[in-house]
């Protein structure tokens, strides 16, 4: 500076509109104008002498005392922004508003310098303004960004990341701090779409928006992402920002179809199995029916080659034909037809020809009937236990068949066990709930148990299987299980059978419970004793040896007996003789017995009239007609002939 | 073309110089960290010799992008530039480092001019100082100023003062809140400034280790 | 008593000053230099040091990471960090490996003052 007037020097540095002081070398206050008056409220008097420290002991002053130092001790001179020092010292504005400003400290003097010049300028104007701008600008860009669903960064030309909205730092997971300055391809599972992309946009040019990126979450989870993002420029520093849409439903969307597609197949595959598995039962069943029809066919044959065969072994058996062994043969050959007979009625109630007799039946009673039986058909080595649950309702069953299947299971069970065993038949009932096999509510459960055998999968899965047996030839028929499974289906219930190999098997019978109280199953009684008779039977069967040995039986008990070979005959005899009793077979070609039996009641309707049937036909006649089922001995056509009175 | 200054700067003293640049920039870090409250750490690891047109070959090979630079100039029985030059995306971390690392992008890039002068000029102000009064000279060192191209543009500033042929050039690494920002330093200067330098290290050569370097040491 | 002391400073001028400090100071003392951390660590394990001097800002392992190894080399050596980044954190740091703090430059006198309460405590150690 050059000056004519060095007073006037004095003069200027208080017309000053900006702060001046000067420090000697121990820091010490040389000058202090009236500006620094003003703004700091301390007056020249108070501040000459004193260190900075001293006139505002709670500031911050570090800094500035060191730029004094630099600059009296090495000539440097320094600059303190209002940027990194708010309020540096505590200065006021004229209207008394806090003063922001920027302070410069220079050496003064000659070198080595002797003092240090702090010179304070208020720049609060300017940076209020800065400020409402940057509040604006902020306010703008935190209602976007800020509160964007999506997140968003911003990265700098290096790749760094410089901002990371809140949706970004939730979604990632991470703080800010744990972003800023790192680079995106950290987080990344595989950075090459996103570098592809990158070397597009900040040449400028357009990538193919958008790419999918794989983010790794802070809790190592993936997440993906659809980006998008383009350049700007502030002044001439180049940045990127980008947008990472969440893409994580729509993947899932799509991850759930794929899947879908894939196991479509597979469901197509399922679905056929399951398909083919009805089919399958279908086909059994229906190959039930069929096996059913035959052996409905057979078993009427079969009555029919009976009957005579029993009637004529009855005739020999009541004459007494024959010496003691000739005797001993007829009875053998007797039962041996008796059994014959019972088998042909299992195979019909097999076939379901059998009508079912369905009442109220006191399970308890015809089990220990039966067990009481067992004792003697199933050999000393096995034990047979009994299990009746007390208190028990009557069952839905039929009585006789009831019996056949106990009888049945029992000899299942002392075949698997040659070697002896333990027979258990335990009687519960039991209340079924809804989405089981039977239909819900209270059943009574039969169950025969054995310590056997067993039975392997493969084995229970066909037992009961019509004609399948393990028991070999000869032994039994195979029809035992399948007949019950039958019986029980019919009757509203369900066959269960549990096995394991080597440990037993045990066969469940559930069977609903009735309501009403048990019919006691009445002995059978044997009516008419030796059923003698009198009278004219015309007896009409086309069946020359049936009808042959029949008209025997009936001679034998005192009865005349004229023979018809169709209905036809019988009714021109009907017309000419007199007739006290007609007998006639039910199957007959040309007019049938039920039919002839109409035709005799129309003429005569007083007459008794008893239609034999086979077990096949029995349904077909009319409930109101007397029947009498073949094949039958002469106690049971004498008793057929009794209820006719 | 490359050529070598005429005088140069041999072993030791260029040791001395770089450990004198580093007792400077330490002096510096540990006033920034009363700003930062953080801890700074800053290094020179090397210093070496250069012409100007080698400092812009340097700056170029390392550096692709735009620079920006504090400008202080010095003047004594050395005199000329100095500044502390930093890749313009750096300066950013810088400036966050320096401010705390709350503010948001668009507050740093508005305060970046601002905190940046002050963050060169504390820096450089240690180089120089120290440098100053270990060699127990005096020196009249300016204000900051901020500066903004592609690196050339620096070294061919108008004068005052004469812009010198001699770069001492200095890597300078920065370590704030674990990150890692690296920059440079420049100081340009004419060859009586260098031949001046290199008497004043002597002396302080001798100073310190009693050695007398004409014995000890021959130059490159 | 003559110890033995390790210096290690990447610049030769530090180090030479540092020897000259010395040899005013302790001239019986044996003094070996090394110019970073793997060659300090080196020297440390063939013998054994009782005092080491440490410059803080060196390439590759700084002075603070090289005064923790040494400790686990040997508790016993008095180790100084030396900088002119007087720094809390540095400070701190410098305390938890156990190391005491040298501002830079290093003075005659303050050198002079870290040797004689070294020596003290050495004695103290029974070395």
């Amino acid at each position: 500076m050059r000056h004519s007037n060095p007073a006037l020097a004095t003069f200027v540095l208080d017309a000053l509109d900006t702060g001046l002081i000067v420090f000697d070398g121990d820091g010490k206050v040389a000058i202090w104008n009236d500006w620094m008056t003003r703004a700091s409220g301390v007056a020249a008097d108070a501040a000459l002498g004193r260190p900075l420290t001293e006139l505002f002991p709670d500031a911050r002053l570090s800094r500035l005392t060191a730029a004094v130092r630099e600059a009296v001790e090495s000539g440097a001179s320094s600059l303190l922004t209002h940027t990194l020092h708010p309020m540096l010292l505590p200065l006021r504005t004229r209207t008394g508003r806090v003063m922001i400003a920027d302070v410069f400290v220079r050496p003064v003097g000659e070198k080595p310098y002797s003092h240090g010049a702090v010179q304070i300028a208020d720049v609060s104007a300017a940076a209020e303004r800065e400020r409402v701008l940057r509040e604006r600008q902020n306010a703008r860009y935190d209602a976007v960004v800020g509160s964007a669903a999506d997140p968003i960064l911003t990265f700098d030309a290096t790749g760094a990341i410089q901002s990371a909205n809140p949706s970004a730092q939730r979604e990632f997971g991470f703080a800010a701090a744990e972003l800023l300055g790192h680079r995106i391809e950290e987080f990344l599972d595989d950075a090459a779409p996103w570098a592809e992309a990158w070397k597009r946009v900040i040449a400028n040019g357009a990538p193919h928006w958008p790419v999918e990126l794989a983010v790794r979450r802070k809790d190592g989870s993936l997440s993906y992402v659809d980006a998008t993002a383009s350049l700007w420029m502030s002044e001439s520093r180049a940045f990127v920002t980008g947008i990472f849409r969440d893409v994580n439903e729509r993947r899932a969307a799509e991850a759930d179809l794929r899947h879908l597609n894939e196991t479509l197949e597979e469901r197509v595959r399922e679905r056929t199995a399951d398909l083919e598995r009805v089919h399958e039962q279908l086909r059994q069943s229906q190959k039930m029916e069929a096996v059913g029809q035959l052996t409905g066919g057979i078993a009427h044959d079969f009555n029919n080659l009976l009957t005579p065969i029993v009637g004529g072994l009855d005739i020999l058996q009541r004459r007494g034909v024959g010496d003691e062994r000739g005797q001993r043969l007829v009875d053998g050959a007797l039962q041996s037809a008796e059994r014959a007979r019972v088998l042909v009625q299992r195979l019909l109630a097999f076939a379901r020809r059998q009508p079912l007799q369905a009442c109220a039946v006191d399970v308890e009673k015809i089990v220990v009937d039966m067990t009481e039986l067992f004792g003697g058909t199933l050999g000393p080595a096995v034990r047979v236990v009994v299990d009746v649950a007390s208190e028990l309702p009557p069952a839905m069953a039929d009585p006789n068949q009831l019996e056949m299947a106990l009888l049945n299971l029992a000899v299942n069970a002392r075949d698997a066990m040659p070697d002896g065993g333990t027979l258990t038949v335990s009687v519960r009932c039991a209340d079924v709930g809804p989405g089981r096999k039977l239909a819900p509510g209270r059943y009574i459960r039969l169950a025969v148990s054995d310590t056997g055998t067993g039975m392997d999968a493969a084995t229970l899965a066909q037992a009961v299987e019509p004609f399948f047996s393990t028991k070999g030839v000869g032994k039994g028929t195979g029809l035992g299980l399948s007949m019950i499974h039958g019986l029980t289906a019919q009757l509203g219930g369900t066959l269960e059978i549990a096995s394991t190999l080597g440990l037993g098997t045990t066969v469940e019978m559930w069977l609903p419970v009735a309501s009403g109280r048990a019919v006691q199953s009445a002995d059978e009684e044997v009516v008419g004793g030796e059923g003698r008779g009198a009278g004219v039977v015309l007896l009409v069967d086309d069946e020359d040896l049936i009808r042959t040995s029949t008209a025997q039986m009936l001679s034998d008990m005192g009865y005349t007996v004229i023979e018809a070979s169709s209905a036809k005959e019988a009714m021109s005899h009907i017309h000419s003789s007199v007739v006290d009793l007609v007998i006639t077979d039910h199957l007959m070609a040309g007019m049938s017995g039920t039919a002839l039996a109409r035709e005799v009641k129309a003429k005569r309707p007083n007459m008794p009239i008893l239609i034999i049937s086979g077990f096949a036909e029995v349904e077909d006649l009319a409930p109101d007609l007397p029947r009498l089922m073949k094949p039958f001995r002469a106690s049971e056509l004498a008793a057929g002939i009794a209820q006719l009175r | 073309m490359i050529s070598l200054p005429a005088t140069v700067l041999d072993e030791l003293e260029l040791d001395a110089l770089t450990e004198l640049v580093n007792i400077g920039v330490s002096r510096a870090a540990a006033s920034l960290r009363e700003m930062v409250g953080r801890q700074v750490l800053l290094s020179v690891p090397t210093v070496k010799l250069v012409s100007r047109s080698q400092a812009v070959e340097l700056l170029g090979q390392s550096e692709t992008n735009r620079l920006v630079a504090v400008h202080q100039v010095f003047e004594g029985d050395i005199t000329g530039r100095a500044m502390l030059i930093f890749p313009e995306v750096n300066s950013l971390e810088l400036v966050r480092a320096v401010t705390g690392g709350e503010l948001p992008l668009e507050d740093i890039i508005e305060l970046e001019q601002e905190a940046l002068a002050e963050t060169g000029n504390i820096i450089l102000n240690g180089c120089l100082a120290t440098i100053a009064n270990m060699l127990k000279r005096s020196l009249k060192i300016s204000l900051p100023e901020i500066l903004r191209g592609e690196g050339p543009e620096f070294f061919e500033l108008a004068p005052p003062p004469e812009a010198g042929d001699v770069v001492l050039f200095l890597y300078i690494n920065f370590s704030v809140s674990e990150r890692d920002i690296r920059g440079y330093i420049a100081m340009l200067m004419d060859m009586p400034s260098l031949e001046a330098l290199k008497v004043l290290l002597r002396e302080f050569i001798e100073r310190t280790t009693g050695h007398s370097t004409t014995a000890t040491d021959a130059p490159l | 008593m003559a110890y033995k002391i390790l210096i290690v400073d990447d610049s030769k001028l530090a180090r030479m000053a540092a020897a000259k400090a010395l040899n005013s100071l302790r001239p019986g003392w044996e003094r070996v230099e090394a110019t970073n951390a793997d060659e300090a660590l080196a020297l440390a394990r063939q013998s054994s040091f009782d005092i080491a001097l440490l410059d803080f800002n060196m390439p590759g392992r700084d002075g603070l990471s090289l005064a923790a190894d040494l400790r686990d080399l040997d508790a016993t050596m008095l180790v100084a960090l030396v900088s002119a980044n007087v720094q809390h954190e540095i400070l701190s740091r410098a305390a938890e490996v156990g190391a005491q703090f040298l501002p830079k430059p290093v003075t005659e006198p303050a050198l002079g003052e870290f040797l004689d309460a070294a020596e003290q405590r050495l004695k103290a150690a029974g070395r």
